[in-house]
């Protein structure tokens, strides 16, 4: 699976979420305290696809939360659309413009039936209810649930009911979406398809996208990557900056796409590939293989 | 019918949903003998689930038969026992943390057993050691303190500390960062191995599937498409995409090098499909070590 080419430069626009010396600790009201977030300064910009990485424990998912409002800073700022994130007034303006898929689909899945679920957060925006109508069996039918229309969603497996969650937001048109971890229930048939999904309305209608992720290969979709590494943002850069330092990725415990597994071990066997730092996907290891057998 | 092991007999399942049924399982027959390291395989939504909920009884077959250790899942009796002899993880175990404490939360299971508290706390440190945790480091802390990693392993101690004789493991790698992965699924190979414990595990990863299992169940739309091992199971590449699943990367690389004409072999490990490369780079005069 290719993805193609991530939308041009778009730094000189305004970042739409800002993060300044943003920390988080749990606890502050009570309970074990334990830092999660420190020090993280980063802007996304219009139209950024950007993948998050990092071990379990990292602060990935915290982070993501502070996207949206749902947590805010202990120190620091996060400002959305130049909208303070810890000014209560500002948080449904917020939450209407940043949607979020949670890494759980049993969080966010309400409703009875499948297509209300997914006509929920639309109808709340106070969208049209032919509009509304229009849209649920749009993303049904995008994200491959149009079968499932009537059942309830606890007669959804797993992985379907992560696509409804998706279905969900996406029926919202956010300018931005988070997703965490939205396909680690899903089949690689529908990881695909949801990641599809993602690169086309990123690509074509612009949308933001914030993508938490363990599939090193999914990463591969963003035209920026940020490495967690214990509650800071150890590393930011394009895929090829942040995946031709093997070794930091290693040593915090992440593991490096097949691809370059399989390119380091050919080279600790003594068969070095020219052209490493663009191998990603099986079909350029072939390619960079034909030109050495 | 006294073979230790998981035993199913024509069985169907079908959930009901008002005026309509869903067919989650058709007709499934299938044996796991005692020792053995099984996975399940299959798309969303192909059965893969209600499965594993037959092994421990928490569904029991709509028709046919489940035999657990020679005994039938759908008596009353046995149903009620079944919890001491096949654990089951589900999908996201750690939303089924509850107690203030790791140690007391994987200590439920043991004192519900009426083991002393002495035998309890020997159960929770062996059950999280197995999954590479120290009592005396985390016992004391609360398990939602934890990082979703770590929540897993202490929700797989809570099921280890019954000391089941069949362990079912339903998507348990879904959400655990690489290192957690392979951590993860080390100890249940180990588990297996040392043990002797039966491991039923429930995945889409084909190369999870590929590192650890001794047989591979293939399930589609409710039936059970194929079983053996690896290399019987792994069928053609596109049967398997047309039912949602993936080859390992080993696997689709060597066949696209087949493709372009290479001679290679099959293969489902990056170290297979190394040694094939090499073997390629060193028949043409190319220098390896």
């Amino acid at each position: 699976m290719k993805y193609s080419t991530p939308l041009a430069d778009n730094v000189k626009e305004k970042p739409l979420i800002s993060l300044r010396e943003l920390d988080y600790t749990y606890g502050q009201h009570g309970g074990a305290r334990r830092t999660a977030l420190k020090g993280i300064s980063a802007d996304i910009f219009p139209g950024d696809f950007i993948a998050v990485i990092g071990p379990n424990g990292s602060g990935k998912s915290t982070l993501a939360r502070h996207l949206n409002a749902l947590l805010v800073p202990s120190g620091g700022k996060v400002w959305v659309g130049e909208m303070d994130t810890t000014v209560p007034e500002n948080v449904w303006k917020i939450r209407s413009l940043v949607g979020m898929v949670f890494q759980n689909p049993d969080n966010q899945v309400i409703a009875a039936m499948v297509e209300e679920d997914v006509a929920f957060g639309p109808e709340n925006l106070g969208v049209e209810p032919s509009e509304v109508r229009r849209r649920v069996f749009d993303v049904l039918a995008k994200t491959g649930l149009k079968d499932m229309a009537k059942r309830p969603p606890h007669a959804l497996s797993g992985g379907q009911k992560q696509l409804l969650a998706f279905a969900g937001v996406l029926a919202m048109q956010p300018k931005c979406i988070v997703l965490d971890e939205p396909t680690s229930m899903l089949d690689p048939r529908n990881r695909k398809n949801i990641m599809d999904l993602l690169v086309k309305v990123n690509r074509e209608q612009g949308v933001t996208i914030v993508l938490v992720t363990h599939f090193m290969e999914e990463a591969f979709a963003a035209n920026r990557v940020w490495v967690m590494d214990n509650g800071k943002l150890g590393q930011q850069g394009s895929v090829e900056e942040v995946f031709s330092n093997w070794k930091y990725l290693e040593d915090i415990g992440l593991e490096l796409p097949a691809a370059r597994r399989m390119v380091k071990l050919l080279s600790d066997k003594g068969l070095n590939l020219p052209q490493r730092e663009h191998i990603f996907f099986p079909e350029d290891l072939v390619e960079e293989l034909c030109h050495v057998l | 019918m006294s073979c230790k092991c998981i035993e199913f007999q024509n069985v169907s399942y079908m959930y009901n949903l008002g005026s309509r049924e869903v067919k989650a399982l058709i007709n499934v027959s299938l044996k796991i003998p005692k020792g053995e390291f099984v996975s399940v395989v299959g798309a969303s939504g192909s059965g893969k689930s209600t499965l594993a909920k037959h092994c421990n009884g928490i569904l029991t077959p709509v028709e046919g038969n489940v035999f657990v250790n020679g005994k039938n899942t759908s008596q009353r009796a046995v149903k009620k026992r079944l919890w001491k002899e096949v654990g089951l993880v589900m999908q996201s175990p750690e939303k089924q943390l509850f107690e203030a404490t790791v140690f007391d939360d994987v200590a439920f299971g043991p004192r519900n057993l009426n083991l002393s508290e002495r035998e309890t706390e020997r159960a929770v440190e062996q059950a999280l050691h197995w999954v590479g945790l120290d009592s005396k480091e985390i016992g004391k802390i609360s398990p939602f303190s934890l990082s979703g990693g770590e929540k897993r392993r202490v929700a797989i101690a809570g099921i280890l500390a019954l000391s089941p004789s069949v362990l079912v493991l339903d998507e348990p790698l879904a959400g655990l960062d690489p290192s957690g992965r392979k951590r993860l699924l080390g100890q249940l190979k180990l588990l297996h191995k040392d043990q002797g414990i039966t491991v039923v595990l429930i995945t889409h990863n084909m190369d999870d599937a590929a590192a650890v299992s001794d047989r591979i169940v293939v399930m589609n739309e409710g039936k059970i498409q194929a079983v053996g091992p690896l290399e019987k199971v792994f069928l053609s590449a596109q049967e398997l995409e047309e039912m949602g699943l993936e080859l390992p990367f080993a696997a689709r690389l060597l066949r696209c090098l087949a493709g372009r004409g290479y001679r290679v072999s099959e293969g489902y490990t990056l170290d297979r499909a190394a040694e094939e490369i090499l073997k390629i780079y060193r028949n043409r005069g190319g220098h390896s070590v």
